[in-house]
Order: C-alpha cells, then sequence, then structure tokens
C-alpha cells in the first residue's frame, strides 16, 4: 500500500470522530483557533481546513450557539453546545464508547 | 494587511451573496488568530514574507469557498448515467429534427448541397441545443429534490420480488429510445397541430389524401407503443408476457410496413418546388418499408430467442 493511500486511510478513520471531538471540546464557549489548540493538545491532529467549515457546518445544524465578542481588541466568533449539540455529544458518546468496547474485542483477538 | 485582505477577498469572490459578509468576517478573525499564534504580524512589512508563505499554504481560494459553502450539483452523481443517457437521446432527436427541417429549407431555397445541409443542420442544433439542456437539467433537479428520482431508482422490495437468477434485464436506455421514438413519430404524424403555417407548408413531404385513414391506424400505433415502452421503463427485467407484447408490437410494426409496401405510397411530395424528387421519394419508401420489415424481422427473431429463454 502506498503512503498516500495509508494516509487517506488515517484520515478517514480520524474524519469519523472530528463531529464528536468538536462537540465534546464546546461544552466551554471556544473560538476557532482556541479549539484547534484544545483539540490539537488532546493529541488529534487537525487543520484549520478542515475544522473551521466544520464548526459552521454544526451551528447550522443547530448542535452549535455562536455570538460574536469583542476580546483582545479583535472580533472573533465563539462557539458554544447548544441543548440539541449537547443530546446528540450523549448520544455520539455511548455509540463511540460501544464501538470502541467492540474494537478493543477484535483488535485483541487479532493479536 | 493588504495581502490578507487580497486572500480574503478573493475568497469572497465564490461565495454565494447571502453568506459572503459573515464567511469573509468569521475566515479574516480565524487567520488573524492563526497568524498571531506564528508570530506574524499582517500589518508589518517585515513579515510580508512570512505571510506570503503563510497564505500559499492555505488552500486556494476557490476551494476554502467551496468548503465553506459546499455548492450541490444540479444533477445527483447517482443520477449522472440517466442524465447522459437522456441528453445524448435529445440530441440525437434534435439532429433527425433539424436533418428534416434542412431538408426542406434547402429545397424550398432549391440550394441543396452536402456543406449546406450540414450547416443548416448544425446550426438548428446549436440554436436549439441550449433549451434542450435547460429543461433536462431543470427536470432532473426539481425530480431530485422532490425526491422522485431517488423513489423511481430505489422502489420498496421484498425478497420475493427480486428478478429470478435467469432475469433479463430491461434496458433503460433502450426504454428511452423506444418513447422519444414513438413520442417523435407522433410529432412527425400530427405536423399540422404543432408546426405554424409557413413552416407546415414548406414541408416536403404529407400523407397522401388517399391514405389519411393511415394517420390514425399508425397513431394508434404508435400511441400504443408509447404507452408500452413508459410501462417498460418501470420494470427492471423481462417477463414472459412483458416480451410477449414486446415481441406482438414487433409483429404489428411488420404487419404495417409489408402493408404499406404493398399499397399506393403514404408519404407524397406536396410542395412544387421539390417534385422532381417525387420518384426518388418513391423509390425511398417502396425499399424503406420492405427494408424497415426486414430489419424488424431479424429483430424479432433475436426477440424471440431470448423470450424461449425465459
Amino acid at each position: 500500500m502506498t503512503e498516500e493511500r495509508q494516509h487517506k486511510l488515517r484520515l478517514e478513520l480520524r474524519r469519523g470522530v472530528l463531529v464528536l471531538a468538536v462537540l465534546g471540546a464546546c461544552k466551554t464557549p471556544q473560538y476557532g483557533y482556541s479549539l484547534r489548540q484544545h483539540i490539537n493538545d488532546a493529541g488529534i491532529d487537525i487543520d484549520e481546513g478542515t475544522l473551521y467549515p466544520l464548526i459552521r457546518r454544526l451551528a447550522e445544524q443547530g448542535l452549535l450557539d455562536s455570538e460574536w465578542q469583542k476580546t483582545d481588541g479583535r472580533d472573533r466568533r465563539y462557539y458554544q453546545l447548544s441543548q440539541m449539540g449537547s443530546d446528540t455529544l450523549t448520544q455520539l458518546t455511548t455509540d463511540w464508547q460501544h464501538l470502541n468496547r467492540c474494537l478493543v474485542q477484535i483488535l485483541g483477538t487479532e493479536e | 494587511m493588504e495581502l490578507l485582505n487580497r486572500y480574503v477577498q478573493a475568497v469572497a469572490h465564490y461565495l454565494p451573496a447571502e453568506q459572503k459578509q459573515d464567511i469573509m468576517r468569521e475566515l479574516r478573525a480565524n487567520l488573524l488568530d492563526e497568524l498571531e499564534s506564528l508570530g506574524i504580524n499582517a500589518s508589518n512589512p517585515s513579515d510580508s514574507a512570512a505571510l506570503t508563505t503563510f497564505l500559499q499554504r492555505q488552500d486556494h481560494p476557490q476551494r476554502i469557498a467551496q468548503s465553506y459553502a459546499p455548492q450541490y450539483p444540479l444533477v445527483a452523481s447517482e443520477d449522472m448515467g440517466l442524465y447522459k443517457t437522456i441528453v445524448l437521446k435529445g440530441l440525437l432527436v434534435l439532429f433527425v429534427y433539424a436533418a428534416v427541417t434542412a431538408g426542406s429549407y434547402l429545397i424550398n431555397a432549391q440550394s441543396v448541397n452536402a456543406i449546406a445541409f450540414i450547416l443548416v443542420v448544425l446550426s438548428s442544433v446549436w440554436d436549439n441545443i441550449g433549451v434542450m439542456l435547460i429543461g433536462i437539467t431543470a427536470t432532473f433537479y426539481f425530480l431530485g429534490k422532490s425526491g422522485y428520482l431517488a423513489q423511481w431508482r430505489y422502489p420498496s422490495w421484498s425478497p420475493e420480488t427480486l428478478p429470478p437468477t435467469n432475469a433479463q434485464r430491461i434496458s433503460t436506455s433502450d426504454g428511452i429510445s423506444d418513447v422519444i421514438t414513438s413520442v417523435f413519430g407522433l410529432l412527425l404524424l400530427w405536423t399540422p397541430l404543432w408546426l405554424n403555417e409557413e413552416a407546415y407548408n414548406s414541408l416536403i413531404l404529407g400523407i397522401a389524401p388517399n391514405m389519411e385513414q393511415w394517420r390514425i391506424i399508425l397513431t394508434t400505433v404508435m400511441t400504443g407503443s408509447l404507452i408500452a415502452a413508459i410501462y417498460r421503463l418501470t420494470q427492471t427485467y423481462w417477463t414472459r408476457w412483458s416480451m410477449g407484447a414486446y415481441i406482438a408490437e414487433y409483429l404489428i410494426y411488420i404487419s404495417v410496413m409489408l402493408t404499406l409496401w404493398s399499397l399506393p405510397p403514404l408519404f407524397v411530395v406536396n410542395n412544387p418546388i421539390a417534385t422532381k424528387l417525387t420518384p426518388i421519394i418513391e423509390q425511398i419508401f417502396t425499399h424503406g418499408w420492405l427494408v424497415g420489415a426486414g430489419i424488424f424481422v431479424l429483430i424479432t427473431t433475436s426477440e424471440v430467442r431470448k423470450w424461449r429463454k425465459l
């Protein structure tokens, strides 16, 4: 398998958890860059070209509330979980934990 | 800052009007935060090289715009196969229509030569192709958006209704061809109803006055074919009875063609300018009915072989 193909598979795997990561990180108010830092610090590498459009999409879907605030002399758009986003996060977290347990079993068996 | 503004403006160029200001504002804020984290001051000329490198690393402005405001295609990807088929069939109809009207036009102008014919045909196709494409695309867009296309493509099913292992699929492309051919034939038979008077009077051919009853007979046959073709578009595979009906259709066409071959000419030259074409037209149709019947016999034989395998 080529390195490029492998890289694409890894990206696909990461893409699946990004929504969960973003919703989880937005339990507290975050703006674009702070959210990216938060997720990067947790160990998930995400580039700005992927994250920023994603958080706008989640806001359009009603999962995040947003408002513009002036901080440090600059306008920033802050995002936070909405009620719908909170319910979705709870559901996705349960799904993720279930998947995690299944994968541990599968991968454990393979070893 | 000018370079940053140019980049944001370039992205804005590709954004829908209603979202432009909001996305530009957010994009600028995000880029300024990224620059700050890298220690790059967009307003400082000494940082312009670093700013250039940073912006170069961002994606092309059009891609950025697409990621912020995705544009959805007029025709869904899963419908593209059918869309292409219908566009190609439509082009074929345009060419045939253009050939027919070009022939009439050139004979009336007494200027029949191959190059003039080709140019008039191409010009006619060019004039009408835009309307055709807009019509087909708009139909697909609205049918796709309403969910009707998806319902037609994925109807409700159960394992019992799945085709048997020896099933022969009905080609959608052939079904569409049959519908278009029948509609075209009906339009040709009833040109007085839809063609304007001037164009109608310039046509070279018309049905012979003593054969007018054949307009009704052929209309009945073609209407039956059209209904059958539309029905076949709703089916996915042949059954014995549906293929039997299809074969019966061909047998009716063969009978009609052989009957017309034995009768006086159905089509005559009714344009005084083109009377010198009368012997040629008569020859074409005399042999044409027979050749057509022969071709249909071959097709019918092939369909009967398939029918026996069902």
